[in-house]
């Protein structure tokens, strides 16, 4: 009788340790859909760095009376800018990626 | 295009600013209060109970080790006990053999007594016996009645020998 | 004005009630409308499934507490235990934007957040409102912001109005990634709409292909709402921590 009530309390106290530890972890964060929000992110960030790029370059243009130059220059900081953040976020993932494997 | 419309802008935006600070207003102040209040009890209720189960563990644990300290004990016992008897048994069983045996010892000096008293009173029945056929054969060979005394003697005598034939 | 038929209807904007405070005008329009809408039925969602305060929920008690675990997790995972303080208001925001997404995919309501100025004004908030506790919270520091750390000083020139129009492009980014998302998937179901009555029988396709989107957007509402919470929450980890990955 006493053979089958150590291994029986041994599982409960593993199970009782396992859920006691589980409340300490965030389950949720892992569950979150981040995967999905990066490839939103990517194109719309971009296109927003080109047009600010382009913008804040056409806008100094109209102050110092400089057409096209600044626009032309700030165009292409712009698309810097956004193929530096596509850069950035693909290195991000794959550390999370190197993370989680 | 209607987002173009830059006399529609100002209208939302008042109006923007009006119901998002009253939902920040209800949110902040009514529904994550409670949301919070149901969560930690519930995240308290369930750290209580997982305490609990590991108490009620380590109290079934106790329990069984008293247990099986016990059975050990009861186990002991039960072979102590077992030898006990074994060795009453013996002797029971000894002492009784004895006795029956003394008894038939007893039987056995009882009935040699018993068979000596017969003997001695059948050879004492020989001996009148004897006596009378002697009377009668002396009276019939020679036709004297002999003397009651000297027969006896006379068979005593004979007896005497035939004892230690 | 009801006759032109274009895609683009759904989106504009009626005066219900005029109203004019001095020369502003601050007519209750559609759109107010439904922001009260939001206000109301999100209020409702959230208390109203929270007043039994079950110890084991039930279905709308588990939608609401979901949603709250989401944005704290988000809050928690990306900010840190300092963005605690900011944690009602990255809710409401996240609340408003998905109760604005969802409503609007009711046939004949509007979409709020279908309008730039709406998602510009979230994302001039949240972009305003981190610049101000970054420099409050690390002063002139908070410039470093814009040198990436480890990067020669010669390309100093070149990198940092890259950095700059980086960080100006976030609530461009942000408000246009949103606008953009709930504009396109209504102009394209009020398109497909469109043929279903032009084609007739053969309509059955562009309905098919209705239904397919309308459970897409249903997605997007969810998922734009969520991606504007946690980029808020990245642009104020960003105030708070300053470069720290």
């Amino acid at each position: 009788m006493s053979d089958d009530n150590r291994p029986a309390l041994e599982e409960l106290g593993r199970r009782i340790r396992k859920v006691g530890g589980a409340k300490n972890g965030s389950e949720l964060s892992s569950r979150s859909p981040r995967g999905i929000t990066r490839t939103f992110r990517l194109t719309t960030e971009m296109v927003a760095a080109l047009g600010v790029g382009g913008v804040g370059g056409w806008l100094l243009d109209g102050w110092f009376g400089t057409e096209p130059w600044l626009l032309l220059v700030f165009l292409f900081l712009g698309a810097a800018a956004g193929i530096l953040g596509a850069y950035r976020a693909a290195t991000q993932l794959m550390k999370e990626d190197m993370k989680s494997n | 295009m209607p987002q173009m419309e830059f006399g529609d802008y100002l209208p939302q935006l008042v109006w923007l600013v009006i119901t998002f600070a009253a939902l920040y207003l209800l949110m902040s102040r009514v529904a994550l209060p409670r949301i919070a209040e149901v969560l930690e009890g519930r995240a308290e209720r369930i750290a209580d109970d997982i305490e609990r189960a590991d108490q009620y563990r380590s109290e079934a644990e106790q329990t069984l080790k008293e247990y099986e300290i016990l059975l050990g004990k009861a186990r002991e016992e039960g072979h102590t006990v077992s030898v006990e008897a074994r060795i009453k048994q013996q002797e029971q069983a000894k002492s009784q053999s004895e006795a029956s045996e003394n008894r038939l010892k007893e039987k056995m000096v009882e009935a040699e007594v018993r068979i000596q008293a017969t003997r001695s009173e059948a050879m004492a029945g020989l001996k009148d016996i004897a006596t009378e056929i002697t009377r009668v054969s002396v009276q019939r060979l020679i036709g004297i009645t002999p003397d009651e005394r000297t027969i006896k003697v006379a068979v005593e005598e004979a007896a005497g020998k035939l004892k230690d034939v | 004005m009801a006759e032109k038929h274009s895609p683009l209807d759904q989106f504009g904007i009626n005066r219900l009630v005029e109203m004019h405070i001095g020369a502003v005008d601050v007519s209750f329009t559609n759109s107010a409308a439904m922001m009260v809408a939001v206000v109301v039925v999100a209020t409702l969602f959230l208390t109203i499934s929270m007043r039994g305060r079950a110890m084991v929920p039930g279905r709308w008690q588990s939608m609401a507490e979901l949603c709250y675990g989401l944005v704290a997790s988000t809050v928690r995972d990306n900010v840190g235990p300092d963005g605690r303080r900011y944690f009602p208001f990255i809710f409401t925001l996240f609340i408003f934007i998905l109760f604005s997404n969802a409503l609007g995919l009711i046939p004949y309501s509007f979409t709020i957040t279908s309008h730039i100025i709406v998602t510009f004004a979230f994302a001039a908030v949240v972009f305003i409102g981190t610049t101000v506790i970054g420099f409050w919270r690390h002063k002139l520091k908070f410039l470093s912001l814009f040198v990436p750390p480890g990067v020669p000083i010669a390309l100093a020139p070149l990198l940092v109005p890259i950095e700059i129009i980086s960080y100006l492009s976030r609530p461009v980014s942000l408000s246009v990634r949103l606008a953009a998302n709930m504009m396109a998937g209504h102009t394209m179901i009020k398109v497909f709409a469109g043929f279903v009555v032009l084609l007739g029988l053969a309509g059955v396709a562009p309905l098919v292909f209705i239904v397919a989107i309308y459970a897409l957007e249903v997605i997007i509402a969810f998922l734009q709402a969520y991606v504007f919470a946690v980029l808020t929450c990245l642009y104020l980890a960003d105030a708070l921590h300053l470069h720290h990955e």
